[in-house]
């Protein structure tokens, strides 16, 4: 079982899983200076665990075994689990300024449990069970999971059977009596490199004809035929130096493209294959928990920004300026008001019929909005508030540098008493928390704005609306 | 020396930096207190750290969903506003006044 960030690196040291950077095999990312930032952050969520500060958020008891287990592992068994999830984001958001990963596999976890019930109800299947089996695996051993849902997709305008190479969607390739052999890949697979499980979903609603598209399956990521390349980041070449803004902890997930080359996935790691009426359900309750986190992850990162940004007017002697005030007190406000979204929706979550709690989906998808929207407001106001230097700023090898270092610590010195290296490494970490990635992530992680127009449409009872603005105008029906 | 328990909110977004006013408590009472988790039971006090206003944890104990094993001294601190050895004269309690 892993318990401490030790024992989660080893883990993923022995994995021996298949992952590629810059075209070159990664044999060890345990060691690799572009993969450490990512396993640091995913492993706070085994360290937090650890510490009673935290326990209280972090841990969970298994409503399968009774067990203390971590909440990443947990299914929600309340309102207050709901909000409790939202409130550990936060927390860990603050120690890490970074995304942490693991909530992807944890909403994927949900969102199967649910459904598995669901299909079951209707067909008489026994998904769920094998999902419960897989699941108590899960969290006895305290494994790290990503959640598989976004396919390439190839042509947008076709369905997936109609697709001219039919790999654009991961598929069951071949069914064989023991278990399915699946081909695909898998974009944006956040945490993919450093976790242990994917568990696959479909992309989208499905219709007839796409029923080896509809597979919702767990498989290990050391399987054979899984290979992972990971992403570039805007700030790759910057690794291992305080020029990241972040050494720790890095910046946004670390994605990769998850390739299955004829991989084979057992029966009892199958938890839907061919029931098209679910692979929706399944997509938009994994969208909807998923949608729940953000206001919660990037109001606590947007803390971090918040706290990056008054340093820096204060070691540029602007603090007291009445307009930077004004600016810091948007910031402000912008990210308890997206962290609003997400503690509203989990507090009007309900229980399904499986028994798990799910949050309000149309508050959830407003949360997620929101982010698209107000993240960029609160990077372009740090960018404000810090100056044009954190784009221009010389790099940690000027400021070390024998020649010029002086230059470097004389120019860029501010207020008496601030040390430049303290200023250029606050400066650098605006820029790294407001880059070409973050602000991206921002906008497309866990589904573009426009999948949450959709939701709207689905959602915002149009009638009803429409009704109560008849009833006062006195237009009759 | 007294056993006492201290329990935790998760600090999702606290208002001063819990971790140190607790290292200030624990070293402020030295060896007058040994302290222990709930868990591990057998405790005479306890003393509740909360980040902020919201209480999570003194309100878990208001409503009885957080429960103690017998009727023991509780002191329950949200910021930390209180000196760390007026904590711990509390958590001390008839021990520190005799």
């Amino acid at each position: 079982m892993i318990r401490t960030k030790e024992d989660y690196i080893k883990s993923l040291k022995e994995l021996g899983h298949v992952v590629y950077y810059e075209g070159q095999r990664v044999e060890d990312i345990t060691t690799h200076p572009s993969f450490i930032p990512h396993i640091n952050c995913a492993a706070k969520t085994y360290e937090l665990a650890l510490m009673p500060e935290h326990e209280d958020l972090m841990t969970a008891t298994s409503h399968l075994t009774g067990k203390k287990i971590n909440r990443f592992t947990h299914i929600h068994q309340s309102v207050e689990d709901l909000i409790k999830k939202v409130r550990m984001l936060r927390l860990i958001s603050h120690e890490t300024g970074s995304c942490y990963q693991r909530c992807v596999g944890f909403d994927a976890l949900n969102a199967t449990y649910m459904t598995t019930f669901d299909i079951d109800a209707k067909y008489g299947t026994d998904y769920h069970q094998r999902f419960i089996e897989f699941l108590k695996f899960i969290q006895e051993e305290n494994l790290m999971v990503v959640g598989g849902m976004t396919d390439v997709k190839g042509d947008r305008s076709l369905p997936p059977h109609k697709q001219p190479d039919p790999d654009v969607f991961v598929h069951v390739a071949e069914k064989r009596e023991d278990g399915v052999v699946l081909r695909g890949a898998k974009a944006h697979m956040t945490g993919g490199a450093n976790s242990h499980w994917v568990l696959l979903m479909p992309t989208q609603s499905m219709r007839q004809g796409d029923e080896d598209f509809a597979i919702c399956c767990a498989v290990p990521l050391n399987a054979p035929g899984v290979t992972q390349i990971f992403g570039r980041q805007t700030n790759d070449e910057r690794k291992g130096t305080m020029d990241i803004g972040n050494e720790t902890f890095g910046l946004v997930g670390g994605e990769t493209l998850m390739v299955f080359e004829d991989v084979f996935v057992p029966n009892s790691h199958v938890f839907m294959h061919g029931e098209i009426d679910f692979a929706g359900l399944l997509v938009e309750r994994f969208a909807t928990m998923h949608r729940q986190n953000y206001g919660a992850c990037k109001g606590g990162v947007s803390d971090v920004l918040i706290g990056a940004s008054a340093l820096a007017a204060e070691y540029a002697g602007v603090d007291r300026a009445s307009h930077i005030k004004d600016k810091l007190s948007e910031m402000i406000h912008l990210a308890e008001t997206v962290y609003c979204g997400s503690v509203a929706c989990s507090a009007t979550g309900a229980k399904t019929s499986s028994g798990a709690y799910y949050p309000d989906p149309l508050l959830a998808n407003c949360t997620k909005h929101n982010i698209t929207r107000h993240i960029y407001e609160i990077g372009r106001l740090a960018h404000d508030v810090a100056g044009g230097i954190i784009a221009t700023m010389p790099s940690q090898a000027d400021l070390n540098s024998s020649e010029i270092g002086r230059m470097v610590e004389k120019y860029l010195g501010c207020k008496e008493g601030v040390c430049t290296q303290d200023r250029m490494r606050i400066l650098r970490l605006i820029e790294n928390m407001t880059g070409g990635t973050a602000l991206a992530e921002s906008m497309h992680g866990a589904g573009s704005p426009q999948s949450q127009k959709v939701m709207y449409g689905r959602l915002g009872k149009m009638d009803m609306k429409k009704s109560m603005a008849k009833r006062l105008a006195g237009v009759k029906e | 020396m007294i056993r006492a328990a201290v329990k935790f909110c998760g600090g999702c977004d606290p208002g001063y930096d819990r971790s140190a006013y607790w290292e200030a408590i624990r070293a402020q009472a030295g060896g007058l207190v040994d302290w222990v988790s709930l868990d591990e039971g057998g405790y005479e006090a306890v003393l509740i750290v909360d980040g902020c206003d919201t209480a999570c944890v003194s309100e878990k104990l208001e409503s009885g969903e957080l429960k103690l094993e017998a009727p023991v001294r509780v002191v329950a601190v949200r910021d930390d506003s209180l000196d760390p050895d007026l904590v711990v004269n509390k958590i001390l309690g008839d021990r520190f006044q005799g």
